[in-house]
């Protein structure tokens, strides 16, 4: 056993320097710093593309007016605000103490309190000061680091059926299949080797995300997109049987990519399926059960391998 | 060394339909014999060998390598041989060096470090010992896969098309080395169908047509059985389906 134990090792060791060596280190840091960029970048270009212009109409004597305007707000003067509301001109009317908007903007609680100050009134509402800069920011973290972790789940399934399918195809699973130790031990070693080198590339990942963002529970995310990607990249080998790329990937990636969803899909529906590796992503709760799951989906899996190599 | 009997391999094209690709194959093969396993394409060549290799389960029949029997025992029996399948089986970004001791290790082999750079060097590849193997010429990968699957000193090779895609002088130079890799003592198996080749090196033939051996002996038995002196014509008489 010991001897398979270090066959594993030198395996797993060698495996882990071919992927290094084919820029999944880049890859692995250059997708989700373009994807937390990308995704800020295109969130503010559509909050500007429908963001309705905060247009105000106010009687002209009204000293709100001049309120509103040192806010920032754009002030239209009419003897009828209400009928500009109802054209459409405008975003909200002020009509003595009486505001209409369109929309539940955040800039009607700054709306009220100008109208309040403007008519004496013995209260206003104001927002908090002492209000953490990141609560915006952390459900848009959640969303970005659950994305990752979809992102990763399907690198564990590219990862684990193309590290079969390719090394069979130029031989060199065939070379390692004719040395002395048990099959399995081959699965197992690119199990370990897919699932390690995703792991720690998705932590790069969700550190970069908390970093710029704040996510609330980073380990949590971490925890669960790593058996997410540890259960992909084992579905991946399982499902490459003994495909190669050259003599056709699809039915492979097909195969891997339904399990995946279903899992997926499984999880988003039921909360009792949330055990299980990818079903958890969108778990709060503890990734621990899910991790070991995803183990016990690898070792399954290089059973299934080493029973499907003759 | 290595003996085979009366070995059959079946795969299934589909739920009712069967296909023989070996056929109640029987050969042997002495330490220092170097013995040719020819056929035509589809013949069974490369079957047999991966059968040997233990990559393939035999329908029946016994294989034992250097008294080692493979149904009992087959990581015994892939400690005794090495494999050298026709594609390099090179990953492109390790190089020769890390290749050969990753094997090494795992074969169990004392010092893997002095043990890669005596074999390379033995075998010419020392100049490019620390290139990756994907910017290797053909006739380069062929002394490293020879390399890889010489390291743990095995007791029987097994060859299939070695020559392969190589060049002349490629062929002369791996071919030279199958000659030295017998001298040492080795039992190897050797697949091909290139008559020029298999009359350099091989001491004994077996031909091989649908499965099944046809002819078996020296070279001089193989063309007296055929009937002809010339050992292509031989080969293609052997090798031709019966009208």
């Amino acid at each position: 056993m010991s001897e398979t134990l270090r066959a594993l090792a030198f395996l797993t060791g060698s495996l882990l320097r071919r992927l290094a060596r084919e820029g999944m280190v880049v890859r692995s840091l250059v997708f989700p710093t373009a994807l937390v960029i990308g995704t800020l970048m295109a969130t503010l270009a559509v909050m500007a593309a429908i963001r309705t212009p905060q247009t105000v109409a106010v009687i002209p004597t009204d000293p709100v007016a001049e309120a509103a305007e040192e806010a920032g707000f754009v002030v239209v003067r009419t003897e009828d605000p209400q009928l500009a509301l109802d054209r459409g001109a405008v975003w909200a009317s002020i009509v003595d103490e009486k505001i209409t908007a369109t929309s539940d903007d955040l800039g009607l609680q700054q709306l009220e309190a100008l109208v309040r100050e403007a008519r004496g009134s013995a209260w206003r509402p104001a927002s908090n000061p002492q209000r953490p800069s990141n609560v915006e920011s952390q459900p848009l973290a959640l969303r970005i680091a659950r994305l990752l972790a979809v992102l990763f789940t399907l690198y564990g399934v590219v990862f684990g059926a193309g590290m079969v399918a390719r090394d069979r195809g130029d031989g060199t699973l065939e070379s390692e299949l004719a040395l002395p130790v048990p099959r399995w031990t081959h699965a197992t070693a690119r199990f370990i080797a897919g699932s390690l080198g995703l792991a720690v590339f998705f932590a790069g990942g969700v550190a970069l995300v908390d970093a710029m963002l704040d996510i609330e529970a980073p380990l949590i995310i971490l925890g669960h997109g790593a058996a997410a990607a540890a259960g992909a990249t084992a579905i991946g080998i399982a499902s490459a049987g003994r495909s190669t790329i050259k003599s056709g990937f699809s039915t492979t990636l097909a195969v891997s990519m339904s399990a995946v969803s279903v899992l997926g899909s499984m999880g988003l529906s039921s909360e009792a399926t949330h055990f299980l590796p990818i079903a958890s992503l969108s778990a709060t709760g503890s990734p621990v059960v899910p991790l070991l799951v995803s183990l016990v989906l690898g070792a399954a899996c290089s059973a299934w391998f080493g029973r499907a190599q003759s | 060394m290595i003996e085979v009997t009366d070995l059959v391999k079946r795969f299934r094209k589909s739920w009712s339909e069967e296909m023989t690709a070996v056929d109640s194959l029987s050969f042997k093969v002495q330490p220092g014999e170097v013995y040719g396993l020819l056929g035509a394409n589809g013949a069974g060549k490369t079957t047999t060998l991966r059968i040997l290799a233990t990559l393939l389960e035999p329908t029946s029949g016994t294989v034992t390598v250097a008294g080692v029997d493979r149904a009992s025992d087959p990581l015994g029996v892939r400690r005794k041989l090495a494999y050298v399948p026709a594609e390099a089986g090179l990953p492109d970004r390790l190089t020769p060096t890390e290749v050969v001791r990753l094997f090494a290790r795992i074969q169990g082999v004392a010092d893997p470090k002095a043990a890669t750079a005596k074999l390379l060097d033995r075998l010419g590849a020392t100049s490019y010992a620390d290139t990756p193997c994907g910017d290797l010429s053909t006739g380069m990968k062929r002394r490293v896969v020879l390399a890889r699957a010489l390291v743990h000193e095995p007791a029987a090779l097994l060859l299939d098309e070695p020559t392969d895609g190589l060049d002349v002088p490629g062929r002369r130079d791996v071919l030279g080395l199958v000659r030295e890799q017998a001298e040492a003592g080795r039992a190897i198996v050797i697949s091909s169908h290139i008559m020029s080749e298999v009359e350099r090196v091989v001491d004994r033939v077996g031909v091989m047509r649908t499965g099944r051996m046809v002819a078996e002996g020296t070279l001089e038995e193989v063309k007296t059985i055929a009937g002809s002196d010339n050992l292509d014509d031989a080969f293609v008489s052997l090798v031709e389906p019966e009208t």
